[in-house]
């Protein structure tokens, strides 16, 4: 390879990588966190079109390339962000399955080790390329994703394929000649399964696999980096593989549920589904008139966003609403719950694009403690994170998840389109529970009635 | 947060020194004709020189460790194992920097740090640009497609986690 000046500048990129990481730890230095790791990106770039002779393909694809992520990037919706990093982790590890393909054209008599890498990058690569692609459409809401298809005996189905990748990865490497025929045939069972394994999961699920997907892409870069033997891939995949990891295993303990049981896709078999009728039998439901009388007077209002505030774009007018209740005095707090919404930490940019200070923003555990202490609590399009269930009735499916107790709340106002469900199937007793009042409607529309209302009051 | 900053700083030069004594691996290794025990040797040899001012004995000694044993497989290889050693060893240190840090990451900022993370992912323009301008024909193809893919990962993805970061800063 390259001279030791090449590797020590490229060893340079991949510390600024952590040091980048390392300032994201607060809202305050991130911007410079990440203006950090994007100079190391530009660093690794140079040193790599240096260490050859120039193609004029390469700057068109570099061209190319960085037109297409400016475009994306700029022209996205912040309700659209999921989206948008399923598709970039997704690219990410195409990126490496055709890097590693490419190497072994280059040097068909790899080294085993090299074409373990190989092979590993094939499969990390492919799965998450097309698990993210399959986890684009979910989060698109494209038609032919809308309902997973059916798939006879999944797991079953899973488990053949995940033995038959293993055993040609296995061929590839005692071959020895690094077969480019067994490659492909790795990186479509690969596929395949890629396919399979995020077709089965939706809704309150995403986070995780969106979590998962984004370790899965840092470490098919880490494996390109041991195919091409170079230390800043290795690095700089192992930090992502990292991060991913992390987030998903806060993903899965925010559900108090195992990856497995996750990506396995069916929610635990819980005790009796409790009859929606029966529990339902006392909700009463209000005006939003009624709310601003409620909400005169009120010192303490917290406002608890779910995914239904992302589908309704109600940041903005719940921003509103916060604003003209603190000039007349009240306290605006937003208790945010890790897995609310499709992805981790989704609620928290919807909030900050409306303005919302960083500071009202509060996590989970802050927030319940003084939860008591609260006048009026706004549940915003979330309903199995405020389930009361998780924490009553040990047979439930949502059994022993950490939920936000906005039961603990003087007064409990629910905007909703209806009494339908969420994720986990179950009926929610906080509906109908003696200090809740429900609004029925869309989420926008309503807070904006309730802001007009109060305005009128005030 | 000071102790946090430090000990970072000192993993940044031992992840440093550790890069130069592998890229001196690799010089070494080059003249392939050479007799393995002594490569082996004066690479242990090395790296507990150039580690030894950074770091206490123990972590020199992890280092020199993992050469050594990488030198029992080295006759069925022709090429510079202990560079695979070293590579494996920095994969596991940096995976263990990636927890340290990321856990410290308050979940207001879990969005931005999976965007950027991914962004940070698109390192494999890298490897796109050595393979695209090797090949001809259909692997110059591939390697194009790769440059092209990983850029719009690298590329897009700082972009929107500055435009997210932007929105958190402005008060």
């Amino acid at each position: 390879m390259d001279s030791v000046y090449l590797q020590v500048a490229y060893f340079v990129a991949a510390v600024l990588f952590i040091f980048g990481l390392k300032k994201m730890t607060h809202p305050r230095t991130a911007v410079k966190g990440n203006a950090l790791s994007a100079i190391a990106m530009a660093l690794a770039l140079a040193i790599a079109l240096i260490s050859r002779d120039g193609y004029v393909y390469i700057f068109v694809g570099l061209m190319a390339g960085a037109a297409i992520g400016v475009w994306l990037a700029t022209t996205i919706k912040m309700t659209s962000m999921p989206q948008l990093v399923a598709l970039f982790n997704g690219l990410g590890g195409a990126a490496s399955i055709l890097v590693a393909g490419a190497a072994l054209m280059l040097d068909p008599h790899q080294q085993s080790h090299e074409l373990i890498a190989t092979a590993a990058t094939g499969v990390i690569g492919a799965v998450t390329f097309w698990g993210s692609l399959v986890a684009f459409g979910k989060l698109q809401e494209l038609k032919a994703f809308k309902k997973p298809f059916h798939v006879p005996s999944q797991q079953m189905v899973n488990g053949l394929l995940a033995a038959f990748i293993l055993a040609m990865c296995a061929l590839f490497v005692v071959l020895n000649t690094g077969h480019g025929l067994v490659y492909v045939v790795i990186v479509i069972a690969a596929s395949a399964l890629g396919v399979l394994l995020v077709n089965s999961i939706g809704g309150a699920d995403m986070p995780v696999v969106i979590a998962l997907l984004n370790s899965y892409s840092g470490l098919a870069a880490a494996a390109t980096g041991f195919v091409i033997n170079n230390v800043v891939l290795v690095i700089s995949g192992a930090l992502v593989g990292a991060s991913g990891l992390i987030l998903t295993s806060l993903m899965c303990k925010a559900m108090n549920r195992s990856l497995t049981n996750v990506l396995f896709g069916v929610m635990g078999e819980g005790g009796e589904v409790a009859d929606a009728d029966e529990v339902y039998r006392n909700v009463r439901s209000t005006s939003a008139d009624d709310v601003a009388m409620i909400l005169d007077g009120a010192q303490r209002v917290v406002f608890v966003p779910g995914y239904g505030m992302a589908v309704a774009q109600a940041q903005h007018a719940v921003r509103n609403l916060a604003k003209v209740l603190e000039e007349h005095g009240a306290h605006i707090e937003y208790g945010i719950h890790p897995v609310a919404g499709r992805m981790p930490g989704h609620m928290n940019v919807l909030l900050a694009e409306a303005d919302v200070p960083y500071e009202q923003l509060k996590e989970m555990d802050e927030i319940n403690q003084t939860l008591d202490t609260v006048d009026v609590a706004f549940v915003i399009g979330a309903n199995d994170v405020v389930n009361p269930v998780a924490q009553t009735d040990p047979n439930s499916v949502i059994a022993g998840m950490p939920i936000i107790e906005v039961g603990k709340a003087r007064t409990v106002i629910v905007i909703k389109r209806s009494l339908s469900p969420g994720f986990a199937g179950i009926p929610n007793p906080l509906f109908a529970a003696d200090n809740t009042l429900m609004l029925f409607g869309d989420a926008q529309k309503a807070v904006l009635e309730i802001l007009n209302a109060v305005k009128e009051n005030l | 947060m000071q102790r946090v900053l430090k000990w970072s700083c000192a993993t940044a030069v031992l992840l440093v020194i550790t890069a130069a004594g592998l890229a001196w691996a690799e010089d070494a290794a080059k003249p392939a004709a050479q007799p393995e025990p002594t490569t082996v040797k004066s690479l242990q040899k090395q790296l507990l020189e150039e580690n030894a001012p950074a770091e206490p004995k123990a972590k020199s000694a992890e280092t020199a460790a993992a050469p050594s044993e990488a030198a029992a497989g080295s006759e069925a290889d022709g090429l510079s194992p202990s560079v695979i050693a070293l590579l494996l060893f920095i994969f596991v240190l940096a995976i263990f920097i990636g927890f340290e840090i990321i856990t410290k990451v308050p979940p207001t900022l879990h969005t931005p740090l999976m965007s950027g993370s991914n962004a940070i992912s698109g390192i494999t323009i890298v490897g796109a640009l050595l393979v695209a301008g090797d090949g001809q024909g259909v692997s110059a193809f591939i390697g194009f497609l790769a440059v092209v893919l990983a850029t719009i990962n690298a590329v897009g993805g700082f972009l929107v986690t500055h435009r997210m970061l932007a929105m958190f800063q402005k008060r």
